[in-house]
């Protein structure tokens, strides 16, 4: 079954794109992963994946796939197709200004 | 702006709020936006909008936290449970000295609001748990035994006037 139709799959891939266990927490588990950002100034990401749903709600799809700072059409593809390093690669192109969440870029007026 | 509340069900959203909700749910480009509190404390300013998969989301506007759930109720339960992990997070952070600075920051603002919500929560738990209380042992007793009352001294006052060491 594909990671954004069952939870498991989508915890295990998240899991192994961000390297991160993960810090699991009442309703979602919260993977991060560190970056140096394109102005060489460190960032981390995070996201949360909702752990007690059988199947993912597009909602929660649709902020992990904003959070990773790719298209949410891209979002199946980059859970299963993706290596750590990849995303890692991909996240690098971004000031660390641009990594953060998006609640704070809106604050800022940046999003 | 609506409320998003939580908690006492004295203090959900007004009819005429969840009447607008009714006529046109709100949308991920058109969502409505509130508060979600409990009793008179705010926790965070949101979003909340209904996706397509008909779940409920709700988006701090002001940290990064989240909740989704078909059930509107439940999703902002849920959010606050959220938001109370996620104070607990930043705090492990901040204390491995890994926190970012606008970790940090959301960490000043967010632990003064979950300490309100905890405690507006035990007040209102305490206070529910005395009324129910109350009202038992009333009906027990066939009257109301808790109310404050007078009592009359039952032994005379002492005649020799109060020690002074």
């Amino acid at each position: 079954m594909a990671p954004t139709n069952d939870t498991a799959q989508l915890l295990a891939a998240v899991e192994r794109l961000t390297g991160d266990t993960g810090t699991y927490g009442t309703h979602n588990v919260r993977f991060r992963i560190d970056i140096t950002g394109s102005d060489g100034k460190p960032q981390s990401v995070v996201v949360a994946v909702t752990h007690n749903r059988r199947q993912p709600a597009k909602g929660n799809l649709n902020d992990i796939a904003d959070g990773l700072r790719i298209p949410r059409s891209d979002l199946e593809h980059m859970l299963t197709k993706w290596s750590h390093d990849d995303l890692v690669k991909h996240l690098q192109q971004f000031t660390s200004t641009q990594l953060l969440p998006l609640a704070i870029r809106r604050q800022r007026g940046i999003a | 702006m609506s409320a998003i509340s939580s908690g006492n069900p004295e203090q959900m959203p007004t009819t005429q709020q969840s009447a607008s909700r009714l006529q046109s749910p709100p949308t991920e480009d058109a969502p409505e936006v509130g508060v979600v509190a409990w009793g008179d404390v705010v926790l965070s300013e949101a979003e909340h909008y209904i996706d397509p998969d008909g779940v409920h989301v709700i988006r701090s506007l002001e940290f990064d936290v989240n909740a989704y759930d078909e059930d509107f109720e439940t999703a902002v339960g849920m959010f606050v449970d959220n938001a109370e992990d996620y104070c607990s997070y930043l705090a492990n952070l901040a204390r491995e000295q890994t926190a970012r600075p606008h970790e940090l920051e959301m960490l000043g603002s967010l632990y003064e609001r979950v300490m309100a919500i905890r405690n507006e929560r035990e007040r209102e738990l305490s206070q529910d748990l005395a009324v129910a209380l109350m009202r038992k042992v009333n009906r027990v007793f066939g009257r109301n035994v808790l109310a404050p009352k007078w009592r009359q001294r039952m032994t005379p006052p002492s005649s020799s006037p109060p020690s002074s060491g």
